[in-house]
């Protein structure tokens, strides 16, 4: 029991501050700037501070929090360790990009800004939990919020969308309590807790027996499965992604679907091995379904947006390969990898918006000679892309590398040489999209053009900018940022993997 | 000679039957206002809650053993008065004026509370129909109150038909059970059947379960509540769907755990229930899909609800066919959960109701589309009801989810797998008629521009609601208080705590 404030608190109340001011009618983007810019600075502070070298938990706080009758009992148990600490980074810098490149002007703005805020708050507590209640819901903050985003701001088919995906979600979500209850009630009376370090602690001296771990991974795995879109459980995901505002999806693909894999790291694996190890062929083969099957349909695609949605479910394969070896090597490559991920993704659907905005065209064949107009937007977009090909100097091919290096040193061989095949197929979309967008011939819209409309005093001469680009350096510096950070990680990856290594060795079963 | 507990416990019942006698003589004589008969009620509604907050949790029984006071009697008090008191603080405050009448709308509902607090603590099948009476007698008048609607006498109808149906039903069955045991007393049958049960006595407790299936609405016994939901005023409606539904539950547990909690008995109740909480899980939920009027809509919604609420009472069975005996720990966890879920339940219902009751009065019809940009037309009533819907559906971080995550550790624990799985089977269908309203409310654009006033105190009243629905999902320590030592006293019974005879 440790009473003492935890400096992680500071990563929940700043959203929190920022979301009281602006219902208090404070400027919206700014107040939710300062938010965020201040969580980054801050996240970076507590990863300096943070001992990497001896791993495990640290700016604990744990209080008793209720003690309902026939509930076990709920502790408000907040810590961080090397595993934690990498994805508050990153939420903390995607939430700041994501509200960055939001339009000052988009309508309702109090509104919009609020819900952004609550998804960077959800991820954060959830990120930061040692308890599966909070852990849980701190999740679920996200929920509504997503859906208001995509229903009021979305784009393209945003009913359908919107309903899709909160209720695809919710479902996942109830599986996985589901599976948690039962995780909780399968230890004695006595012992029953949803404090994750104790839990741990207890399933580690008395394993549940394997009957039981059989039956309750599948749940948590369905659960977590849906949550992250594994096949077969991704169609919520591109659809929605494609409809939703830019930043709903950078906060959504970068970040919160990074919760479930941290679930599986944190929990489901290290709490239920045996039943890991038995349905290990299934989860494989499943992943075998996001590199492959999402891969060729990611090909397939012809409008922009829909494209990236399938990608990011197609990279949660290499996610779930680094997590499935359970060795450190795999899991830490698989925590770089959900680092450089989030900023890849966060960049993609940030320019996506950018482009499909200023063209007003999502489709690959309408698009075309972009660069002439937009070079800014060209330079940013192509590497985005190389960084969710995994390029080296970028920080997923840190994390790709170590993935395949893992799963290749447990007997995934046959995994890692599907994996490598996959980045091929990244490559192939990633570079098909350049072109399709930027090169070429480019159509005469996208030059500043006049438009002769017919009005009620004769005819009226619209003067129209066409494609225009990311000029300004506030526009861009977003951008800039994320791409930075993945320089950063890419050319200098030790920075992260000495944080992270530590602690994933730490992991039960560790191998 | 009489014990001193022979009467103290009934104070509550007996303060508020004074009280609203008086209140109907004041009217009469004084002709006094309906908003000061109403602020009377309230005050004599405080009065008796305060009382009863004194009253421990001990077992009890009183009255010639007629009542029984335990920790769910005192909670269910609470919760009656606290239904009472929002009900009529809305009827007056929010909605729109009664016509004719003014003074009996307001005590009426003072005679429903009397009749559900004696429900809460019968102790006798006998008291137990007379308190039953008193409940549906006095809604039949509230329900159809405004007779000049159409809907509101069908309402009306429907509701005296099917009411005085379940109470053929419940005293069909009281009458069996009282013609093979000779008694009418709880604690006087329950030691009857505990290695055994005749036949005669099961088709009895079936009668009476279909008698309190139709009280909360139970599949196949719900066909009453959409239509009484949407002719009702709302401030009755919320009455209807929160106070007489947790009634309903009461007697339900008091006959299934108090009467026929032994093993026997289980074998009857327990498929019972199982079939109508499928039943309701499944049609309430479903079936609110296509509704487009909201009042309706709820109706459907109760259904559910209804169901999500029997899988707990099932949870807290002494024993499963099938399965083994539960622990006291277990059956208390069940108890637990549906006295939770009803606090929860209660929050999110009574904010829907003030905001239907407020939207009644401004908007031209309360379908669904009518709420089209409610969001800029008034941002507290869209907020209030947006998270009360949320909180339904049990969305976390709001009070809902508590509920809805204790139902699902219930089910868990007891194995009762396929009713857990057709749990979150409901819970994920109900997501998405409560997500059509908030659609309406935060996306369409608003026809009509012009804002909604809402008055101070009815603002503060949400808001109060709205922290209320966070504060107890958040932590869920603060709904403890409440349900801490409500359980139902143990069946068995106790020559010590027969204190009169």
């Amino acid at each position: 029991m440790n009473s003492t404030l935890s400096p992680l608190l500071g990563l929940l109340f700043a959203p929190l501050a920022a979301i009281i001011l602006i219902i208090f009618k404070a400027p919206a983007r700014r107040t939710a700037g300062i938010a965020t810019a201040f969580n980054l600075v801050f996240s970076v502070a507590l990863i300096a501070f943070y001992p990497a070298a001896q791993g495990g938990y640290y700016y604990v706080m744990d209080l008793a929090w209720t003690t309902l009758p026939g509930l076990p009992p709920i502790r408000f148990h907040l810590g961080a360790d090397g595993i934690s600490l990498p994805l508050l980074f990153l939420t903390a810098i995607v939430s700041f990009a994501a509200i960055a490149i939001s339009p000052a002007t988009i309508r309702r703005s109090s509104e919009y800004y609020c819900y952004l805020l609550l998804m960077s708050l959800g991820a954060m507590g959830a990120f930061m939990s040692l308890d599966l209640f909070f852990f849980y819901i701190f999740h679920e903050f996200a929920l509504i919020p997503t859906f208001l985003l995509i229903g009021i701001w979305g784009s393209q088919n945003r009913q359908f969308a919107s309903f899709q995906v909160t209720i695809y979600l919710m479902a996942g979500s109830l599986i996985l309590l589901a599976g948690l209850v039962a995780l909780v009630m399968a230890v004695p009376a006595e012992a029953r807790t949803f404090d994750i370090v104790a839990l741990q602690g207890y399933i580690t001296n008395h394993p549940l027996s394997p009957t039981v771990q059989n039956e309750i991974f599948p749940i948590v795995l369905i659960g977590f499965g849906i949550l992250v879109g594994l096949f077969p459980f991704h169609s919520w995901a591109p659809p929605g992604y494609a409809s939703a505002p830019p930043a709903a999806a950078m906060l959504h693909a970068g970040i919160l679907k990074k919760f479930a894999l941290y679930g599986m790291i944190r929990i489901a694996i290290p709490m239920l091995h045996q039943g890991f190890e038995t349905f290990l062929p299934i989860l494989t083969l499943l992943l075998l379904g996001n590199f492959l099957y999402a891969g060729f349909i990611t090909v397939a695609q012809k409008e922009l947006p829909t494209m990236i949605g399938f990608s990011s479910i197609m990279h949660m394969g290499y996610l779930f390969l680094g997590i499935a070896c359970w060795n450190v090597l795999g899991v830490s490559g698989a925590v770089v990898l959900m680092v450089g991920h989030g900023l890849s993704a966060a960049l993609l659907f940030g320019l996506s918006g950018e482009i499909t905005q200023r063209s007003g065209e999502n489709r690959f064949n309408e698009l075309g000679g972009l660069a002439q107009r937009a070079p800014v937007l060209a330079i940013l977009f192509t590497f985005a892309s190389m960084a969710s090909m995994g390029v080296p100097g970028l920080a997923n091919f840190a994390g790709e590398v170590m993935v395949f290096f893992g799963s290749y040193s447990s007997f995934l061989i046959i995994y890692a040489v599907a994996a490598v095949f996959g980045t091929v197929i990244t490559a192939i979309f990633q570079l098909r999209a350049i072109k399709a967008i930027f090169y070429g011939p480019m159509e005469a819209r996208y030059e500043p053009h006049r438009v002769t409309t017919p009005s009620t005093a004769g005819e009226e001469v619209i003067e129209l900018p066409g494609m225009t680009d990311v000029a300004t350096l506030a526009e861009n510096a977003p951008y800039v940022l994320l791409i930075v950070a993945s320089l950063i990680i890419g050319f200098m990856p030790f920075l992260l993997i000495h944080i992270v290594q530590p602690s994933v060795s730490l992991l039960p079963f560790m191998k | 000679m009489l014990s001193p507990t022979y009467l103290t416990y009934l104070a509550p019942e007996i303060l508020l039957t004074v009280w609203a006698m008086i209140l109907l003589l004041l009217e009469a004589f004084l002709s006094l206002s309906a908003r000061e008969i109403t602020r009377l009620a309230l005050a004599g509604i405080l009065v008796t809650a305060i009382e009863t907050l004194f009253f421990g949790t001990d077992t009890t029984l009183f009255w010639g053993s007629l009542c029984k006071w335990d920790g769910a009697a005192k909670f269910f008090h609470l919760f009656f008065l606290a239904v009472a008191a929002l009900a009529i603080w809305m009827a007056d405050e929010v909605q729109e004026p009664v016509t004719h009448g003014g003074g009996e709308f307001v005590v009426l509902p003072l005679f429903t509370t009397t009749g559900l607090m004696l429900l809460a603590s019968a102790n006798d099948f006998m008291l137990l129909f007379v308190a039953l009476e008193l409940v549906t007698i006095s809604l039949y008048i509230l329900v159809a109150y405004r007779r000049r609607s159409l809907v509101a006498l069908e309402a009306g109808v429907k509701y005296l038909i099917l009411g005085g149906l379940s109470s053929a039903f419940l005293v069909m069955g009281v009458a069996y059970i009282f013609g093979i045991t000779g008694t009418t007393r709880f604690d006087a049958i329950f030691p009857l059947f505990i290695y055994g049960m005749p036949t005669a006595v099961g088709f009895g407790l079936l009668l009476v379960l279909i008698g309190v299936g139709f009280k909360i609405a139970m599949v196949p016994f719900h066909i009453w509540a959409p239509d009484v939901y949407e002719g009702a005023p709302n401030s009755i409606t919320a009455f209807l769907s929160v106070g007489s539904k947790a009634g309903g539950i009461i007697i339900l547990l008091r006959i299934v755990l108090g009467v026929f909690g032994a093993g026997p008995g289980c074998d009857i109740w327990v498929p019972v229930l199982y079939v109508g909480a499928i039943l309701s899980l499944l049609l309430g939920n479903l079936a609110a899909i296509p509704q487009r009027n909201l009042k309706r809509l709820m109706g459907y919604s109760s259904v559910g609800h209804t169901g999500f609420i029997l899988v707990a009472v099932i949870g807290a069975a002494a024993s499963l066919p099938g399965g083994a005996r539960a622990s006291i720990a277990e059956l208390a966890n069940g108890q637990t959960t549906v006295m939770v879920y009803l606090v929860t339940y209660l929050l999110a219902t009574f904010t829907i109701f003030i905001v239907l009751a407020v939207l009644e009065r401004r908007l031209p019809g309360l379908e669904i589309h009518h709420l089209a940009g409610l969001s800029q037309r008034s941002p507290l009533l869209a907020a209030a009801f947006a998270l009360s819907l949320v909180s339904l559906a049990g969305v976390p971080p709001l009070s809902g989810f508590i509920a809805k995550a204790l139902v699902i550790l219930v089910a868990w624990n007891r194995h009762l797998y396929p009713l857990l799985i057709v749990t979150i089977f409901a819970a994920v269908a109900a997501l998405y008629y409560y997500l059509g309203p908030i659609k309406a409310m935060y996306w369409s654009e608003p026809l009509d521009e012009t804002p909604i006033k809402v008055n101070r105190t009815t603002s503060a009243v949400l808001i109060g609601l709205i922290v209320l629905l966070i504060v107890t999902g958040f932590y869920a320590q603060s709904i403890s208080v409440l349900v801490g030592g409500a359980t139902l006293a143990q069946a068995t019974p106790d020559p010590v705590h027969l204190v009169s005879k």
